[in-house]
């Protein structure tokens, strides 16, 4: 029988859930405002951040904390290899929107092979046991690595969006997202933002993939099959540039997740993502959010 | 190229959940084109003749006015749509020309395999076929059987080693994967285009 507090419980947990996803997406949103790629080799960069947290925490019995940094260091010297001696490569070269793609896409492939062959093909966790305390909230069952995960998420999209709007460095990346020649015409470094944005990402993948690899066992392949396609569409859904729309596209598709296991069975879902990103790019190409920032501003008149 | 991604996925998710194609384990015990070693070879034969007629054919096509019209389309759509040529309808029977041959080497496939699961054909798939593409070279014929020839053997040749399963099956991942990396960077046109790619091409600007 339908109640509120398992109404309640499934929104929350989607929500919840939905935290590491959240990260993807940003990083994801991120580098397509920033840089202008649709960084498929955030899979990669996955890979190789949850490899270094594994390595952190099996290998060397380092606490999870600093296996986590860790992980975010050669996450972010992957990452800014990959715009370095890729993405500015093929920029240098005009080389075509596909070729970025087969690029991000077979370097991602690359490092999921890399990992299966290193580290098997078994799923693993990067804690032993995945159970943490719970708690009864209204009748919603909140547990540790829920309030851990949500804190995190929040804290870190905060931090972006105040890193965005008050620091220099921020400030630089919103004026190369808009206009990457007038910026340089201001003296702004787009090669410099173009890293910075792509290392931004790579902090919020590893510790995305920490907070995934404490909550369920996750294989190689998983990075590249299932949550990379999430903050694509998340992305898409949002609209291009739309960051913080993106977190919200995850959270929403996350709770949305959730919801649907009541009118679908567990092995339809990952349909709902597919089926959504397809309505999404066919009746709005430029994301929800800006479709309806559009109907909006045709509804409210500009005050003259 | 989302929404292409997008129906692919959810065809498979379709595909992996219906009884009628064998859910997730796909079906299997489909009966062979051939059976043994010497229809193999015939087999083997067979498909290189259909690979040639099915080249011959296109390169034929292309050489005449049709596929003249091609070529303008790529060049230049808003050209060839003010000289009164409908680009819609030309792209629809291309789609379906590609679409028609896909399904004739999925038959082939599955028969020559005797299975088929949906997890065969992934996204991985698709990159295989687009780098099959890129590294053979794009706007040509020839480019895509030569870059399905070579990113499919060489990196058989590890099966040589007699290597346990679980270290070939990746290794071989690796060896294509680093194999598609190195013409992305070292021969962009790829091998059947333009000449004169070189690690010089790392540096300067496409043409």
């Amino acid at each position: 029988m339908l109640t509120l507090p398992i109404v309640g419980q499934l929104v929350w947990t989607g929500l919840a859930s939905a935290s590491f996803s959240c990260l993807f997406a940003v990083a994801f949103a991120l580098v397509l405002k920033v840089n202008h790629v649709w960084n498929f080799a955030q899979a990669g960069m996955m890979v190789v951040a949850y490899a270094a947290a594994s390595v952190g925490v099996r290998e060397l019995h380092l606490p999870l904390p600093v296996a986590t940094l860790g992980a975010v260091v050669v996450a972010v010297a992957f990452a800014i290899g990959v715009e370095a001696f890729g993405f500015s490569v093929l920029r240098r070269r005009q080389s075509p929107v596909l070729t970025f793609f087969i690029f991000a896409l077979v370097l991602s492939e690359l490092c999921t092979f890399l990992a299966e062959l290193i580290f098997g093909t078994e799923p693993t966790t990067l804690v032993d046991t995945l159970v943490t305390p719970v708690r009864l909230i209204g009748g919603v069952a909140v547990s540790e690595w829920d309030q851990a995960a949500v804190a995190t998420s929040v804290l870190m999209i905060a931090g972006l969006a105040l890193f965005l709007r008050f620091s220099r460095q921020g400030q630089h990346m919103v004026a190369v997202a808009d206009n990457p020649a007038l910026a340089e015409l201001y003296g702004i470094s787009r090669d410099a933002s173009f890293r910075l944005a792509i290392a931004l990402a790579a902090i919020f993948v590893s510790v995305g993939v920490v907070l995934l690899g404490t909550k369920v066992a996750t294989a190689p392949s998983a990075a590249l099959q299932q949550f990379l396609i999430i903050s694509v569409v998340a992305t898409v859904l949002a609209g291009i540039g739309q960051v913080f729309g993106a977190a919200l596209a995850a959270s929403l598709l996350g709770v949305a997740q959730g919801l649907s296991i009541l009118v679908i069975s567990a092995s339809w879902q990952p349909l709902l993502i597919d089926v959504m990103m397809i309505l999404t790019v066919l009746a709005c190409p430029r994301g929800v959010g800006a479709a309806i920032n559009a109907l909006l501003a045709r509804r409210i008149p500009v005050r003259r | 190229m989302l929404a292409s991604l997008g129906a692919q996925l959810g065809v498979l998710q379709v595909i992996a959940n219906l009884q009628v194609t064998g859910g997730p384990s796909g079906l299997g015990g489909m009966p062979a084109l051939v059976h043994g070693d010497a229809g193999r070879r015939v087999a083997v034969l067979v498909l290189c003749v259909l690979v040639a007629v099915i080249t011959g054919l296109l390169a034929f096509v292309m050489r005449g006015g049709y596929g003249r019209m091609v070529v303008a389309m790529r060049d230049d759509e808003e050209a060839l749509l003010a000289l009164g040529r409908n680009t819609r309808r030309l792209k629809i029977t291309l789609f379906a020309a590609g679409s028609g041959l896909a399904g004739l080497a999925g038959g082939l496939y599955v028969h020559t395999f005797q299975y088929v699961t949906p997890s065969q054909f992934d996204i991985t798939a698709s990159t295989a076929m687009l780098t099959m593409v890129v590294v053979g070279g794009t706007a040509t014929i020839l480019g895509p059987v030569l870059g399905a020839a070579i990113l499919t053997l060489l990196p058989q040749a590890i099966t040589f080693l007699d290597m346990p399963v679980s270290i070939a099956g990746p290794l071989q991942g690796v060896l294509y994967t680093l194999l598609v990396l190195a013409f992305l960077f070292l021969r962009p046109r790829g091998l059947m285009g333009a000449r004169g790619s070189t690690l010089a091409a790392w540096s300067r600007p496409a043409a």
